[in-house]
């Protein structure tokens, strides 16, 4: 591979070494070698409600192509413009990635970007932090309330989103999506009309369940849903990561008529 | 030296990535405003801008909107080569419909900066070349 690894991919390179098998439950990081014992139970709130925080952070994998993560297989449901650029995007070993540029990852990208995340869960609102990505975070509304409409529905690179829960599972349901983000690292890409359905368990208390169903009329012919599992990493806490800071990737990166991306700012460099 | 060079090189990707967030587009590739011209020769040249949109299903379009706008009758991208043909009519000055029919080729998608859309413009009985890019 000729192309310079981004700082992000460099790290993610690095992370992925950790990424749970998707078969693999009750992962956190050192446990050895040792046969497995059974994971300590689902914890949960003094009201009932599984409680997906505690003391430690969440081990996000890398899932660079959502196309091996189709729930019950298959392939995804290209229309002929996404089709293409995924293949365009593939020839250039997406050097365009927004992600690359320490854009934000957007939507259930952020659950595939290979950094911890934390979840902070209140009665009212359930807040996700993620330590990589552009050090964002989500807020997921949990007091009833219904999606902005029209010009208030402004779209953002995580969207609005409304969680409830079904039982013992997390659905978080998202619209209002900018078109400033890929679905995945491969080159998946998404219009604003992306509509998301999160579903989120915690089976265990070394396990998050992740699956997503991708509705996007504008990419893709039908849904399509993905899911892995995140390993949990007791007594870790989150980082500091600044993507933008020293992001050498951009400095030598050229289009396809091999002119720089960007022009420089004289005397900048 | 090596510290200046630091704040130099930082400072350059401060700029760069500011630059980049103001410009991305990663939808569908034709969406957005798009400006450059159109003419018989290189001398004689006309601005155009041209407003493209995706509604998940077709490409729709207005040139040059305002007072004089021509709503685009039909836009069709081939995504397999990444052709385009975009038609309309229009009244001229002497109320005679004039037809357009530009046919051009997409390029340079990944960039944020510099995607363009080049080709032939047919305008009336006139024709030329045109070259539009991505603001």
């Amino acid at each position: 591979m000729s192309k310079v690894l981004t700082g992000v991919a460099a790290c993610a390179l690095l992370a992925m070494l950790a990424e749970p098998a998707p078969a693999q439950r009750g992962g956190g990081r050192g446990r050895g070698g040792a046969a497995a014992e059974p994971a300590p139970p689902t914890p949960r709130l003094p009201d009932g409600t599984v409680d997906l925080g505690g003391n430690g952070v969440w081990n996000l994998p890398w899932v660079t192509n959502f196309a091996s993560r189709i729930v019950g297989g298959g392939d995804v449901p290209f229309k002929p413009w996404t089709r293409a650029m995924h293949e365009y995007n593939a020839s250039n070993n997406v050097a365009y990635d927004p992600e690359g540029f320490c854009l934000p990852p957007g939507g259930p990208r952020a659950f595939g970007t290979p950094y911890p995340a934390e979840i902070i869960q209140q009665a009212d609102r359930i807040i996700i932090i993620f330590e990589g990505g552009a050090h964002v975070w989500r807020e997921i509304h949990m007091d009833g309330r219904p999606h902005p409409e029209g010009d208030d529905l402004n779209p953002t690179y995580f969207g609005h989103s409304v969680g409830r829960w079904e039982g013992d599972t997390l659905v978080i349901d998202t619209v209002g999506y900018n078109e400033k983000t890929w679905l995945d690292y491969g080159g998946h890409m998404h219009t604003n009309m992306l509509h998301t359905v999160e579903r989120i368990t915690r089976p265990d208390r070394n396990t998050l369940h992740y699956e997503t169903t991708i509705d996007d009329p504008g990419a893709y012919t039908e849904p399509w849903t993905i899911a892995w599992d995140i390993g949990w990493n007791e007594g870790q806490e989150l980082q500091e990561y600044i993507c933008q800071e020293n992001n050498r990737f951009l400095l030598d990166l050229v289009d396809d008529f091999g002119e720089p991306f960007f022009q420089p700012t004289p005397g900048a460099r | 030296m090596k510290r200046t060079l630091g704040f130099g090189l930082a400072g350059l990707v401060v700029v760069v990535a500011l630059a980049a967030s103001a410009l991305a587009q990663a939808g569908h590739p034709l969406k957005g405003s798009w400006s450059g011209d159109w003419g018989p020769t290189p001398e004689h040249r006309n601005r155009v801008l041209l407003l493209l949109d995706w509604d998940g299903s077709e490409v729709s379009g207005v040139i040059n909107p305002g007072r004089n706008a021509v709503p685009l009758r039909s836009a069709t991208l081939d995504a397999e080569d990444w052709t385009v043909r975009f038609e309309a009519e229009a009244p001229d000055r002497n109320g005679n419909v004039l037809q357009y029919v530009i046919e051009g080729k997409v390029e340079n998608l990944g960039s944020w900066t510099n995607r363009r859309i080049s080709g032939t413009w047919r305008h009336g009985n006139e024709s030329g070349d045109f070259l539009v890019i991505l603001n």
